[in-house]
């Protein structure tokens, strides 16, 4: 079974670099848990300090209450699949997943059991007595998961295991790795830079920024929905992002400021009116409107670009004032695409712009 | 090797690569192929006064071969010639092992160019004055029995020009770096995460080593046993500055036989010697498992 991971005011540096800031996480026994963020924001880092690879500069990490200071990664109770899974070349598949075994002494006949009943977990029967330079990429990925499952780690580490994979095995891999999880009932803790594989799999996702400082942590509906930093909101699906000024409406409605209008929006920080902010809008979330309309929370816009991707089209617009805005549009079927410089009017439902703090980089991405 | 020809052909034009197969067949008839047979001709006939040359005495025999098996002197540095190259080859194996794997895995990169150095800038100087270097560090009053005086370790110095010992320390010194770079070079193309993930299964490193380390560098420690034992069992330099009188290298028989005109029996032992180090080659790659192909690469 699974053991929880506390992560207690972790920073780790290299020379006078800090990979990463003061990580403060529980992560729950039996758990999918990601870290999502860019590459080099210090996730590889973090999953070597959990395995013992890495002592961390300040703080403490704590598995199943123990404090694993000082325990060396061969006698920690995590194992880890590396992001090239550094399989051993050398050896078969069987002796691969038999090398853990081999280590703790399992006597033959059980060694043999146990490699059997991993090759029929991961889907690879019969496959014990290939070499693994003949396996596909993604036979490889599963053989790792058997040799790191082998050693009955209580924590699963996974290092972006299913980036060198194409789209479509990659999918089916994500839905593959959450059944073994959920069947084994290990921890894994997943470390990846796609938001896709991140929401799709996980329990809980954490955020972690450029700068290597873990933003949220919350699960995939939450983090999508209810970002509560500027660097989530923008880096965890699409968002426009436009400069705001909070400001108050009637009733003390909370209204944004932004340079193409004054609309109605979600305020959870309770920026106070006059603060500057950042006003995110998702794509999915603004609609057309027939005809021109002088309603609340609408603007007028050009068409400037279209690209139709099958089930949606994604719309670039600019409003008056030259801002950028992104729309995106269900396919229903209905109707040809607008024609270009087509003069149009778009509606922002009232809690689908969301005011945050103006940090980290999110108003600067430019659409 | 019809590929090679048509792709010399191709790039050289008519002219250019007959010029160049003749140069290269030149070199391999005359500079390769010639001198064995004539060596190997040498060698099967025996040692006859000028005139007799050419007349019916000058038939093909074994005899100079029968002589290594006879002489019983012969044999005995036949025999321990082959054992102290072994062990020569053995020693620097255990040297260089966990030097190269300090300079591939172990050390830092800005590091590993300077220890490169240190190891290679002995070289630079004459094999024969780092062999006399040797024999001041292993005389009775060379630096190492001063220190080892100095240090109370030994009451007296140590003799160590006696017998062998200074004549294996001197070459396992002297071959380090035929062993350290070809052991590096494979050791250093293993991927890091090789070792932290057998690390991570719970490994000690006796286990990494004997699981992952070793089985990757097998084909350097063939090259590299293979260079060591050659080097060692076709020295002379060595075994004659830092050998005891009394003591001797197969090598040194064959030259006393060049010295003394028997130039039959002295290319017979050097056929011998030849075949020696052939055999061994095929051992070490039969022992690695290496591919002939491999060893060439
Ligand atoms: N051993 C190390 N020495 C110095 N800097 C390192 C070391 N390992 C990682 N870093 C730095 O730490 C940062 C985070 O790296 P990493 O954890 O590999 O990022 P990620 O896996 O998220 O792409 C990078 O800037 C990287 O250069
Ligand atoms: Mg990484």
């Amino acid at each position: 079974m699974g053991h929880d991971i506390h992560i207690d005011g972790v920073t780790m540096q290299f020379g006078s670099v800090n990979a990463l800031t003061d990580i403060d996480v529980h992560i729950r026994a039996g758990e999918f848990f990601s870290f999502l963020g860019p590459s080099g924001c210090g996730k590889t880092t973090l999953l070597k300090l959990i395995s013992g690879f890495l002592e961390p500069t300040r703080g403490k990490i704590r598995i199943n209450g123990r404090n694993m200071k000082g325990v060396g990664p061969n006698i920690r109770p995590t194992a880890m699949i590396f992001q090239n899974l550094a399989l051993f070349p050398l050896m078969t598949v069987a002796e691969n997943i038999g090398f853990g075994l081999d280590v703790r002494k399992i006597p033959r006949k059980e060694k043999i059991r146990k490699i059997a009943h991993l090759l029929d977990l991961v889907s690879l029967p019969n496959a014990g007595k290939k070499s693994v330079n003949d396996l596909s990429g993604g036979q490889k990925q599963r053989v790792a998961i058997a040799r790191a499952l082998a050693v009955a780690p209580s924590v699963l580490l996974l290092d972006e295991p299913l980036s060198a994979l194409d789209l479509k095995l990659r999918k089916h891999m994500r839905f593959e790795l959450r059944k073994i999880q959920q069947k084994t009932g290990v921890t894994f803790v997943y470390i990846t830079h796609d938001q896709g594989e991140a929401l799709t799999m996980s329990d809980r996702v954490g955020v972690i920024s450029e700068a290597g400082i873990l933003e949220q942590v919350d699960t995939p509906f939450d983090l999508y929905n209810h970002p509560k930093t500027g660097f989530v909101a923008s880096f965890v699906g699409e968002n426009n992002a436009f400069p705001a000024l909070a400001a108050a409406g009637q009733n003390n409605a909370s209204m944004a400021q932004i340079p193409f209008g004054t609309f109605f929006c979600r305020n959870p920080m309770n920026l106070p009116p006059g603060s500057s902010a950042t006003a995110f809008v998702r794509p999915e979330t603004i609609t057309l409107v027939n005809g021109s309309s002088t309603a609340e929370n609408t603007v007028q816009c050009r068409v400037v670009s279209q690209s139709f991707e099958g089930p949606f089209v994604t719309m670039v617009l600019k409003t008056r004032d030259n801002t950028v805005i992104r729309l995106r549009k269900n396919n229903d079927g209905s109707g040809p695409l607008l024609s270009p410089d087509a003069q149009i009017t778009i509606c922002f439902a009232p809690d689908s712009i969301l005011l945050l703090h103006p940090r980290g980089k999110a108003h600067d991405r430019d659409y | 090797m019809t590929g090679i020809i048509k792709q010399a052909f191709a790039s050289f034009g008519k002219t250019g690569a007959g010029i160049i197969f003749l140069l290269v067949g030149g070199w391999v008839i005359f500079m390769i192929i010639s001198p064995q047979l004539i060596a190997l001709d040498y060698s099967f006939r025996p040692l006859l006064p000028l005139r007799d040359i050419g007349g019916p005495k000058d038939a093909y025999t074994l005899k100079n071969y029968i002589t290594l098996m006879t002489n019983t002197l012969h044999r005995a540095v036949f025999f321990k010639t082959i054992w102290s190259s072994l062990l020569v080859t053995f020693l620097a194996l255990c040297l260089c092992y966990p030097i190269s794997y300090y300079l591939a895995k172990a050390a830092r990169r800005s590091h590993v160019s300077l220890l490169m150095m240190c190891i290679i800038v002995p070289y630079w100087i004459n094999e024969l004055l780092r062999i006399f270097a040797w024999q001041l560090i292993l005389s009775d009053a060379g630096i190492l029995n001063q220190m080892l005086l100095w240090l109370q370790v030994i009451n007296e110095p140590v003799n160590f020009r006696a017998g062998d010992t200074a004549v294996i320390m001197g070459m396992v010194y002297a071959y380090i770096l035929f062993m350290v770079f070809p052991l590096y070079n494979a050791m250093e193309s293993l991927d890091k995460n090789q070792i932290d993930g057998a690390r991570d299964l719970g490994a000690s490193w006796l286990r990494i080593h004997w699981k992952i380390v070793i089985p990757h560098a097998k084909p350097g420690m063939a090259v590299g046993c293979i260079m060591t034992f050659m080097l060692a069992a076709g020295s002379v330099a060595a075994p004659q500055l830092l050998g005891s009188p009394s003591s001797f290298w197969f090598t040194q028989i064959i030259y006393t036989n060049y010295e003394t005109a028997n130039w039959n029996l002295g290319t017979a032992y050097a056929e011998v010697l030849a075949l020696l180090c052939l055999v061994f080659m095929f051992l070490m790659l039969k022992l690695f498992k290496v591919g002939l192909k491999e060893f060439v690469k």
